[in-house]
């Protein structure tokens, strides 16, 4: 076997050479913050340069790690007894990398941008930087532990480019730099092969389509375009790009609606066509497999018998094609799985979620604008509120996400031992969604107190933002096994959760003197209560039907034809079928 | 001989300890949304038994092995295998048998010696055990030349093989496999996997494999199990059922015949 010690050696020199790289991706990092202040201003454009390239590998080692992390090995979770133990310490061997890079990589280059304290963009210094380590920090360990332990699904939605803007902006010295490296990477995303599998993960991720793929990826120079030069850059293409995105949006929603105006009825009846396309998906994969695969044994099975037993009328007529789902329209249904179907279909569905993506992206660059053009707000306060705004639409779009949890419909027809194993894994997948986790909510967190003191507070609301994201999964769960009463009691314990955390927020930002504290605050508990809202109104109705159902708490309540986890009726189903010899 | 219970009071309690019935499934229904693949199928299936199930296409073959092997769940009845609960115990039942789905999963492992070892590690097989092992299936197989190859260099026949080698070669009590004969395996493959089975049986272990070519059928099972749209329209070994076609058992290739014959018969009601 000597071809097997050639394929240990091999390996072997792999992993030395993707450490080696991390290594230096590391080390440049760290040389380039430590030295960096000292050079005079023209040196430090050109170092720039490369805290750029830097920063690209730290941004596109996330998604390097799918290649990594993501974990095809939970398949065999289905066929053999694989262990978690197992499962992970497989896993984590070959994403050290990724996680080196999420560990060290992203502080060290928060720390590089902290460290051009001279830059006019730069943020501000010291207590901010170092609340902003801390809660990413905090963040990252939290989201890694609930991924490790099996017990959440941990993600907020985040626009990576809005993340690239903010890193960007504190070094890079010309838009059109960040232009020409967006095409580039644009260009590589398109015709390398690694990365062209990260696009294809991405669109799998956000349901992008070939409209999101261009504006995401045109996004990215523009977005520096914008940031960079936003003195400089005329207002004419200012609101061009934002019409541009509008556009964009409504070209998605236009082809969601495949017309300009439907019918109440028409418009229900494409979303449940929708609906029912996304369950085959889900659900029907081993029949469609077996479709496929016995159209092409069709032939084999003729020729093998094709020996004048049967008749030849009978030879050459096909067998009859397998049934494909036939599930007719039926505006009858009742409320609450028309709401059910309609959600997954805005916010988790292929189609509606990237129409959604689009037009709070255009809805935040029309805020941005008029923000920008109103002289009443100084550019300090403009910077503020942009902080502020950014986070704000990062959590109006992740409702979009987590609600896409929704159309994980598969998720209790697998082993009763990994449901929790399959929504860590759902991470694991998706690195982009695990680090933007814990990135998305340190900026929210920091933006809305940004000062140590403030730490406690960051801490609350990461805290109940993962219980909530814990209390989601723990729902759907729930709502699929037929669990109706804990479906409620979550929603409103989650509820509850938000809404106590609004006086803490009040109590902690009137320690806040700053003269934007009262629109942060505003802001902030415009957030809280959406939230809480939200949540409140769910759990009315989940109460609502509760009682409607005669207060039943558990059984086969939603569609137990599609998901059947308690087999019933077993008596009569025994009796129905019986052959012996 | 194994009869079909037709005791519409099973329970898990009923269950048999785990000597006798190696698989117990009663009432098995499974149903994709409207589309009914599986209408209430009871068999059992003892140890040291080879089955073979065939059936036209559609008629649920796939659904009944992934319902056995706890990769569906049913829409109604339930199964047990070692005397198990096939869900609540799911585990355990997987540490004890082997599944190979209709196309192989060989997980992140770039080449087929590394899923092969990750596979001997999920089952807590020692090295020397497993190399071993490895060696000798390999040689049978032909397969040593094609281990450490990346899986796009293989051919379809050379990474389904990867995947019977995987299924024989970790210690179970239960061997199910999906088309085992199916996907460009040649000639001498098919007689090494009917060698491992009879090995299998010898070992006093239980396979159920399904096919499209009754040969296969007839030359490697025990038994047959006939479906046909959902339903399980014999349970029998291939002698009784060329008997029950009314056919003799020297014809050449007579239990295609049969199985046309009865197809053919419940096609015209």
């Amino acid at each position: 076997m000597d071809n097997i010690a050639r394929l240990k050696a091999k390996r072997a020199v792999q992993q030395a050479l993707l450490a080696c790289g991390f290594t230096i991706a590391f080390g440049t990092v760290l040389a380039l913050a430590t030295i960096l202040p000292a050079f005079d201003p023209e040196q430090q454009a050109f170092l720039k340069y490369g805290l750029i390239v830097s920063t690209v590998v730290a941004f596109f080692s996330f998604p390097l790690a799918e290649g990594l992390v993501r974990n095809q090995d939970l398949a065999l979770a289905r066929l053999t007894p694989l262990s978690p133990a197992l499962y992970y310490s497989h896993t984590l061997r070959r994403a050290i990398p990724s996680l080196f890079a999420l560990v060290v990589l992203v502080p060290a280059v928060f720390l590089t941008c902290f460290s051009l304290s001279s830059h006019p963009r730069a943020f501000r210094g010291g207590p901010f930087a170092l609340n902003l380590i801390l809660t990413y920090y905090v963040s990252f360990l939290l989201s890694f532990h609930e991924s490790l332990s099996s017990q959440t699904w941990s993600f907020l939605f985040f626009f990576p480019r809005k993340l690239l803007k903010l890193l960007l902006r504190m070094v890079l010295s010309s838009g059109w730099i960040m232009v020409l490296a967006g095409l580039a990477a644009a260009a590589a995303c398109i015709w390398w092969e690694p990365w062209r599998f990260f696009v294809n993960g991405m669109d799998a991720l956000l349901g992008l389509g070939i409209w999101g793929r261009i504006v995401y990826y045109l996004a990215i120079p523009f977005a520096g375009v914008f940031c960079l030069h936003e003195p400089s850059v005329p207002v004419s293409v200012q609101w061009g790009l934002t019409g541009l995105l509008a556009a964009a949006a409504v070209l998605m929603i236009r082809t969601v609606a495949r017309q300009w105006a439907l019918s109440p009825r028409e418009w229900d009846k494409a979303v449940f066509e929708e609906w029912v396309g996304v369950r085959e998906e889900f659900e029907d994969t081993e029949s469609r497999i077996e479709e496929a695969r016995e159209s092409r044994k069709r032939f084999i099975f003729t020729n093998v018998y094709d020996d004048g037993f049967l008749p030849a009328e009978q030879q050459s007529s096909p067998p009859a094609a397998p049934q494909r789902r036939n599930m007719e329209y039926t505006p009858s249904l009742e409320p609450e799985e028309t709401l059910v179907r309609h959600a997954r279909f805005w916010f988790g569905h292929s189609k509606g979620l990237p129409a959604f993506w689009t037009a709070f992206t255009a809805l935040g660059w029309v805020c941005l604008a008029v923000l920008h053009q109103d002289p009443r707000v100084s550019a300090p306060t403009h910077d503020t509120l942009e902080v502020l705004l950014v986070p704000a639409f990062i959590w109006l779009a992740s409702v979009g996400f987590l609600a896409r949890a929704g159309s994980v419909a598969w998720l209790p027809a697998m082993p009763l031992r990994w449901p929790s194993l399959i929504r860590a894994d759902y991470l694991f997948r998706n690195p982009y969604v695990f680090v933007v986790d814990c990135l998305a909510a340190t900026l929210i967190t920091t933006a809305a107190f940004p000062h140590p003191a403030f730490f406690p507070v960051s801490l609350a609301v990461i805290l109940v933002s993962r219980f909530n994201a814990y209390t989601h999964a723990w729902l759907v769960t729930a709502r699929h096994a037929g669990h109706r009463l804990g479906y409620w009691i979550q929603l409103a314990v989650g509820g509850v959760a938000w809404t106590a955390l609004m006086p803490v927020c009040i109590i902690f930002d009137g320690l806040d003197t700053s003269p934007l504290a009262e629109r942060k605050l505003t802001i902030m508990l415009f957030v809280l209560a959406w939230k809480a809202g939200l949540l409140a109104v769910s759990a009315g109705c989940g109460l609502a039907e509760w009682l409607r159902s005669g207060s039943q708490v558990a059984g086969p309540a939603f569609a137990t034809a599609e998901f059947p986890i308690v087999p019933t009726n077993t008596a009569e189903a025994a009796g129905e079928n019986s052959a012996g010899s | 001989m194994t009869g079909m219970p037709n005791d519409s009071t099973f329970s898990p309690a009923d269950a048999p300890p785990g000597n006798a019935m190696l698989i117990r499934a009663v009432g098995l229904k499974k149903n994709y949304g409207r589309t009914r693949a599986l209408k209430g199928v009871s068999l059992d299936v003892p140890r040291g038994e080879v089955l073979c199930v065939i059936g036209p296409n559609g008629a649920g073959k796939t659904t009944l092995l992934y319902l056995l092997g706890g990769l569906l769940f049913p829409s109604e009845g339930h199964v047990h295998v070692f005397g198990l609960h096939r869900w609540k115990d799911n585990f355990e039942i997987r540490r004890r048998s082997a599944i190979l789905p209709t196309i192989p999963v060989f997980g992140a492992s770039p080449t087929p010696y590394e899923y092969l070892r990750f596979l001997a590690q999920i089952y807590g097989q020692p090295k020397e055990v497993f190399l071993e092992r490895l060696r000798r299936l390999c040689d049978e197989m032909d397969y040593l030349p094609f281990l450490t190859k990346d899986w796009p260099q293989l051919s379809t026949g050379l990474q389904k093989k990867a995947g019977i080698i995987g299924c024989f070669l970790v210690n179970a009590e239960l061997r199910i496999l999906d088309e085992p004969f199916a996907g460009g395996i040649d000639p001498m493959g098919m007689e090494v996997l009917y060698g491992w089975m009879r090995q299998a049986r010898s070992r006093g272990e239980t396979v159920v494999f399904s096919t499209q070519v009754l040969e296969q059928a007839e030359a490697a099972a025990d038994r047959i199990a006939l479906l046909r749209e959902g339903c399980l329209d014999a349970l029998a070994t291939p002698a009784e059922i060329i008997e029950k076609a009314g056919l003799s058992a020297a014809e050449p290739r007579a239990l295609s015949k049969a199985f046309l014959k009865l197809v053919k018969d419940r096609r015209n009601g």
